[in-house]
This record gives C-alpha cells, structure tokens and sequence, in this order.
C-alpha cells in the first residue's frame, strides 16, 4: 500500500517544495492546515493567559490585581479570542482542512486558492482583533450586546470588524468543504462510505454558511451604529435593543454547532479507531450531524429568556432547545455501543476520547437544564452558565480538538510523541478542568454573578478552589506544549498507520507526499470495516 | 467571425481535477452556495426592515414619500436590462462570439454605472434635506422615529450598491480576461460565476426597489 | 468520483428567445408594480409588491441564473437557504409580534411599557 521508495524520491509535503516563500504562497491544503494549527494554537495560548489572568483576580473577593474596567476587558478579550479566533476555526481549518482530502481521497479541497485566501483572511481579521487589545480593549463581553456595546468608549469598532472579518474566512472554509465533499470524492466513495470527520464537517459547513453571514450583518450593523447611526438598536428613537440579540443569537447559536460538530466528528474517528470496531449506527451518526446543524438555527431564542422578549417567543425556543439534545443522545448512545465489546486500545488520544464523553455530557445535561425556561430564569447570568458553556466548548470541543491533534499527529508531522508524558498531560487537563469548572457550578448555583470582579466573602474558598484549578490546567497544557515540541525534534519517525485506522489518510505515508496519494485510491468497502481488514 | 479565433488561450484543468466537467460543475456549486451566504447577508437586512415595519407602519408611510419611485424605478429598468445583457454576454462566451462577449459586459458595465449614478442623484438629494442615518439625520417629519428608516435605507442601498460596484470591477476583470481570448465555448466558467453574481445583486434590487418606493 | 452524477448543464445553450422573453416579463413586472402602487389597497400593499417581486426574482432565479438547467444541489442550496430565511424572520416575529401582551400585562401591574412605545408612541402613531 505505501511505497517508500517513491515516497523518498518525492518527499513529504513538508519539505517539498523547499523556502519559506513556498509555504506563504501555497495552495496545498495540507500546509494551509498547519500555518491554520500555528495561529490557532498561539490564540489559544493567548486566550488562555488571559483566563488565567482573570481567575488570579477572583482569589479575592475585593479588588485586588485588576479595576472592575480592566477585568471587563480580560473576560472579554478572553472570550473573543477563544470564541473567534480559537474554537470557530481550531478543527475545522486546521485539522479538517489537513484530513477531510485526504479522508476523501483527494488531491486537494475543491477551491484551494480561495482556501489560501481564507487563511489570510483569517490573519486579517485577527491583526484587528489583535489592535483592540492594544488599543483600549473592548469590554462589552463576547457577546457586545447593545445599547452597553454602543456607548462604551473601548475599542469596539476594531474587535467587532476584526470578528466581521474572521466571519468571511470561517463561510469561505465553509464554501469550500461542501464544494469538497460533493465534488472531490474518490471514485466508488459514496455519500454513506465517507468518514464520520467528513459528515460532520459538512455540517459545520452548512452552518457556517448559512448562519454566519448573519453575524457578518449583526457586527457591521453594530459598527455602523457606533459611527453614522442606523437607529434599529436605539431605543432613543425607537429603535429595539433585544433585537440585537436576536440578530447576534441567530448566528451565535448555531455557531456552537460549527464549534462541536466537527468535535464530534474526531471523537467517531477516534471511538471506531482505538476500539476497532465499526461505528455503532454509522447512518444515524450521519444523520444526526445534519440533524443537529438544522435544529440549530431553531433554539436561538434560549439566550432571551430573561431579555425581554415575548412569552411565545420563550416557550417556543424553550421547547425547540429541548430537540437539540434527541441527536446529541444518540451519538452520546453510539459512541458508548461502539465501545461496547469492542478490543480498547488505551493510547492518549482514546483518553482525550474518554474525558469528551464524560465532560460533554454533564455539558450537555446542564443544557436542557439551561433550556427549560424556569429553571433558567434562576440559573441564567450565574457561573452555571459559564461552567456549562465551557463544559460543551472545553470539555468538548477542546478535549476534542487535542484528541484529534494526537491522533492525527503523526499523520502531520511524521513523528511519534511520548505517550507517557501525553497520558500525564492528559490527566492534568482533565483533573484542572473539573476544578476549575465544576466548583463554578457550585458557585452558580448558589447565585455567585458571573462577570464581576469581586464577590460576596461567603464564595471565596469556591473561588479559590477554581482559581488553583486553572494552575494545575495551565500546568497539564504546558506539559504538552513541551512534549509535542519535543517529539517534532527528537521523535521517533512515524509508520503510515500508527493506530491501524481504516479511512484514507492512513493509506498515505505520514507525513504525505504533496498530492496526498502515489494513485488515486478507490474504494469498494464501508469507512470502518475493521472485519475486513481483519479477517 | 474571423476575429474569434486569433490568439486565443488554451485553458488547462487544475491538478485536482480530473475533468474539465468536475472543475465547471464544482465552481458553480462553489458560486451557488456562495450566493446563499450572500441571501442571508441581506435577508437578515430585510429582517430588520420588516421587524420595523411591523411596529411603525405610519412611519414607513410617511418614510417612503420622501424617497423618488421614478429613479427607483428607472434603477430597476437598468438593473433588469444589464441582467439580460449579462446573460447574452454569457450565451455569446457559450457560442464562441468573442465580440459580441465583449459588447454585452460592456453594455452591463454601463447599465451598471447608470445605477450607480441614478443612485448618486437620489442620495446628493437625502444628503440635502437631512434625510440621513440618525447621527446625521436632520430632516423634517411628523414621526420621531423616521431616522430608522433612513438608517436602513442608507445601510441596505449602500451595500448593495457596493456590491454593484464590486461587480463592475469583475466585469471589467471578464473583459480583460476575454480580450486576451481567454473565454470560449469550452471554457467560460469565470463569465457564467459573475453572471450569477451580477444576477444576485439585481434579485436584492429587484426586493428593495418595491419596499422601500413603492410600499414603505 | 461522482462527476458524471451532476447535471451536464453547460452544455445548455437556451436560445435567445427565451432570454428575450424573459426580460420583457421582468420589464412587465416592473411595470405593473409600480402602477399598482399608485393606488392604495391597504393592508394588500405589501403582499401584492412581495408576489410580484417573489414572481420576478423567480424568473431571474430560474432563467437567467440558469436553475433551470441546473436543477440538483444548487437549487436545493437556494431554495433551502430561503427556507432558513423564513425561520429566522417567523421566529423573531414570534418575540415582536407577542410583546405587547407581556408589555401590557407588566405595564398594568407594574406602571412600566414597553420602551420604544413609551418613547416615541409607536402604534399610537395611526392617530397622527
């Protein structure tokens, strides 16, 4: 199947061609995805600086390091950059561009200048982003809901277009993937033989497209705002500031999905990988994905409980929210039936695995407790709904987004990292996260405010506890940070097929050679026949 | 006929592509599902102007006789003519008649900078009497809410009229292209995604036109 | 792979006439939004210039953008998009179009009203 010699003769994509020129002006969608990888990850590692810098603030229940003005900003530069720079693109461009052709037995994506185009787009954005911190950072929170974010003297303006821009390179991803997975499959590749990761992008793309053109609007709408006035979030002149949160929650909404359903893509990969196994239910694993980014755009109301909006309005979405968790359940069931008897290869990828089901469904449960409209009348502006969202997106989306990145690791790379030290890592993460997280549903529960700087004294051990929990987080991060820089230059060289998966990319050599395959593969077998391959 | 085939160039499928069909037929899907991002880029526009409508139709009443249905209309009568004169443009690229590609994108253009202008005239005449967004706004009317409609009117017209500008800059692109002899019946991909394009903006006139002039 | 599954729709060359046709409709169209604008049917106002402008941008939709032909994916993309176009106007309607029995039952208890009504008198306006 993989053919060293010729593969020695071209070489991998990494070194062929050669310059820093060639990696600027490619058009490979593999390199596309690893200059996507380093600028997510420094997001990352920014966003969490300032996560770490806003916890060291609540140790106190009085000021202590930060104004209240200042901890405005950190949370909401914290959450700008983890939501438009980090987890909106952290799978899908970097990982899902890097595997879906390959998963599909492509030479490329379908449209690869304007996926270089995307990128650079992305880089745009984020200089903008970037000069709102420097510059007066905004401190509106994430969400830069009117009439505050209208009035404010922060550097709206700048974070606003910076995440308008960042918007257009998440629907030109988006273009191109469902352009890709219609176009570019490998000859005998139908709809139902293509990878779990391939569906479920296709559904982050669906919602990119659809949905984030209406944040585009929302954000210039609100820019506009601030520099001629159009009036419609005014209420001065009549104008109807929920309304902005309808506008903002109709993208904002579905854009959860665009950041968990690539997620649930890896954990397939991952669940039918390390257990050998076919996956349990692979059509209503498909259908789910689809299922799940239509219903979506259906629940955005849940945001408005407590906004104003009408009683209708409420229990309609409250009742819609409630849909979301039928095909959450069923992958949740599937992963789990998968598991079930299957030969549980332990590796560290398969922990990251491990810890998604486990914190995605307290996520997940503490969504449809969010979602019924009493309960979240109490609930709703307390750190439960931060410990639930970060629940869904790290526990999620990250702990995915890191499975993902080890599994496919030395598929990119080419090189094998330390799986003592990655199950040490892992097991710092998980352990932090907890700490950190579950205390703040504590906290929210019993009424602790989320977004203020000091606090009531009763709540300072719970504050405490959650604060020393983002050190031993920061510490199970540093950790991997040192080993997989480690592995790229002390690794031992990866074989094709480090873990024995069934789809595409492990037919290639790792890391692959520029057009991804010796010979266009064809395929004549269902995505996971482990029994095939086996016997 | 003697002019189409002089220096004509050779059009080579990209790498990843097997066919030329595939490229074609993946470039429009790509165009299409572009266009629908582009629906919802308005649409959501048109949301807001009917959440609005909703709640001060009287204003809206009143809003929508300052603005002029005739140049509204003669815009449209522009927009509909240079949609037929693209997709002429596009069948001759179809039919190999480099010349009569090269008339009709140039027709568009025109047509397109007639918009543009019609357009000038209706805003220098906003700008005049203060009908402006509300931080500009200045104008006379009954009810206190009108800057809204003006802040829409100026919000929606203004990016569609940036998009009518944008697409004059593809045309222009489409004729350079298409004197180089880049386009003909076996390749006109760039020609048929613009047309898309170039029809997509008339769609959101063709929307505009009858709610801000004509209803209110 | 599934090239050959799309449709073969650049091979489609429609003759001028249906173009032609097409345009004088549009023209037609235009027409008679505008003359019937010049009469006031009321509340009929605004759905007969949506049926009109939804009848011609179908016809921009489907001849000129070529839908036609094309049928397949694209259209489903198109007509799917309007669908969640919908959705997202029927569901903020649901909050705008309902406020007011919440605006009024606060209003009665509370003394409050609705904000944008209390500044600038919004359905009070027909008394103008």
């Amino acid at each position: 199947m993989v053919h060293e010699s010729h593969a020695a003769s071209e070489g991998s994509y990494l070194t062929n061609p050669k310059g820093w020129k060639s990696w600027l002006f490619t058009v490979d969608h593999k390199r596309i995805g690893i200059m996507y990888l380093l600028f997510i990850v420094i997001s990352f590692a920014l966003g969490g600086f300032f996560a770490l810098a806003l916890r060291l603030q609540l140790l106190s229940p009085v000021k202590f390091l930060f104004t209240a003005k200042q901890y405005n900003q950190l949370f909401t530069l914290h959450g700008a950059i983890m939501v438009f720079l980090f987890i909106v693109p952290s799978i899908p461009a970097s990982l899902g561009n890097f595997m879906l052709p390959l998963m599909l037995g492509a030479k490329d994506v379908a449209f690869p200048k304007l996926n270089l185009a995307s990128f650079y787009i992305y880089v745009f954005g984020a200089i903008f982003c970037v000069f709102s911190m420097i510059s007066g950072a905004a401190d509106t929170g994430w969400t830069f809901y009117t009439p505050y974010s209208t009035t404010t003297d922060t550097s709206v303006i700048s974070m606003t277009l910076g995440a308008f821009i960042l918007g257009f390179s998440s629907i030109l991803t988006g273009v191109n993937f469902i352009a890709t997975i219609h176009k570019m499959r490998a000859k005998g590749m139908n709809w139902f033989r293509m990878p779990l990761f391939a569906w479920s992008l296709y559904a982050t793309a669906i919602i990119q497209v659809l949905a984030t053109p209406v944040l585009a609007i929302t954000l210039l709408l609100l820019i506009l705002e601030r520099t001629m006035g159009v009036g419609i979030f005014d209420s001065k002149l009549g104008g109807d500031p929920v309304l902005f949160q309808h506008f903002f929650w109709f993208y904002s909404h579905p854009a959860v999905y665009i950041m968990i359903l690539p997620a649930m893509g890896v954990m397939s990969e991952l669940v039918t990988t390390f257990c050998r196994k076919n996956v349990f239910g692979y059509t209503t694993m498909a259908y789910s994905s689809i299922a799940i980014a239509i219903i979506s755009f259906l629940v955005w109301g849940h945001h408005l409980f407590v906004s104003g909006q009408s009683d209708n309005a409420a229990a309609i979405f409250s009742i819609l929210t409630f849909l979301v968790g039928i095909p959450s359940a069923i992958k949740v069931f599937n992963w789990l039936a998968t598991m079930y008897g299957g030969s549980i290869n332990l590796k560290t990828p398969f922990l990251y695995f491990l810890s998604f089901i486990v914190l995605f469904c307290v996520g997940g449960f503490t969504g449809i407790m969010l979602g019924a409209l009493s309960l979240d009348v109490y609930f709703h502006g307390t750190y439960f709904v931060v410990a639930h969202f970060h629940y869904v997106m790290m526990g999620g989306t990250v702990m995915a987004f890191i499975g993902g990145l080890h599994y496919w690791w030395p598929k990119m790379f080419g090189k094998m990292y330390s799986e003592f030290w990655g199950r040490v890592a892992c097991f710092f993460i998980f352990a932090g996260f907890n700490m950190v997280f579950f205390t703040q549903f504590i906290l929210g529960a019993k009424g602790m405010p989320r977004r203020y700087f000091n606090y009531l004294d009763q709540f300072q051990s719970l504050h405490a506890f959650s604060t020393v929990g983002t050190w031993v987080l920061g510490l199970g991060f540093l950790i991997m940070a040192f080993y997989l820089i480690d592995s790229l230059i002390n690794g031992p060289p990866a074989p094709a097929n480090p873990w024995g998966g069934m789809t595409l990319e492990w037919q290639t050599q790792s890391p692959p050679i520029m057009h991804n395959f010796e010979s266009a593969p064809v395929v004549d077998h269902d995505p996971y026949d482990y029994k095939r391959m086996d016997g | 006929m003697s002019n189409q085939l002089e220096n004509t160039v050779q059009h080579h499928v990209a790498h990843h592509f097997d066919t030329a069909e595939q490229e074609f037929t993946t470039a429009k899907l790509g165009m299409w599902i572009f266009l629908v991002q582009e629906l919802l880029f308005f649409g959501a526009l048109f949301v807001a102007f009917f959440v609005f409508k909703y709640l001060y139709p009287q204003m809206y009443i009143e809003a929508h006789h300052h603005l002029s249905w005739k140049m509204g209309a003669l815009n449209t009568v522009f927009l509909i003519t240079s949609s037929f004169t693209m997709v002429m443009g596009v069948r001759s690229a179809q039919t190999n008649q480099r010349r009569a590609t090269m008339n009709y994108l140039f027709a568009t253009m025109m047509l397109a900078f007639c918009f543009l202008v019609v357009k000038y005239f209706e805003y220098a005449e906003k700008f005049h009497h203060g009908f402006l967004p509300p931080h500009f706004f200045s104008g006379e009317g009954v009810h206190q809410s009108l800057p809204i409609f003006f802040g829409l009117y100026f919000v929606m017209t203004g990016l569609h009229g940036i998009h009518v500008l944008i697409g004059i800059g593809l045309i222009a692109w489409l004729m350079y292209r298409s004197s180089k002899g880049e386009f003909n019946s076996e390749f006109y991909t760039p020609v048929e995604m613009v047309g898309l394009y170039w029809h997509f903006v008339d769609l959101v006139w063709i929307f505009l036109f009858p709610l801000f002039y004509l209803v209110g | 792979m599934e090239k050959h599954s799309e449709s073969h729709s650049h091979h489609v060359i429609v003759p001028v006439k249906s173009y032609v046709a097409t345009f004088c409709a549009l023209l037609v169209l235009t027409f008679i939004t505008v003359l019937v604008s010049r009469f006031d049917f009321g509340s009929l106002n605004l759905t007969i210039a949506l049926v009109v402008a939804f009848c011609k941008a179908s016809l921009v939709v489907w001849i000129f953008m070529g839908l036609k032909w094309d049928r397949g994916f694209n259209l489903v993309a198109f007509v799917g998009s309007i669908l969640f176009l919908i959705i997202f106007i029927g569901l903020t309607f649901s909050d705008i179009a309902f406020r007011h029995y919440r605006d009024s039952v606060e209003g009665e208890q509370f003394g409050l009203s609705r904000p944008v009504k209390a500044i600038t008198s919004g359905h009070h306006e027909q008394s103008h």
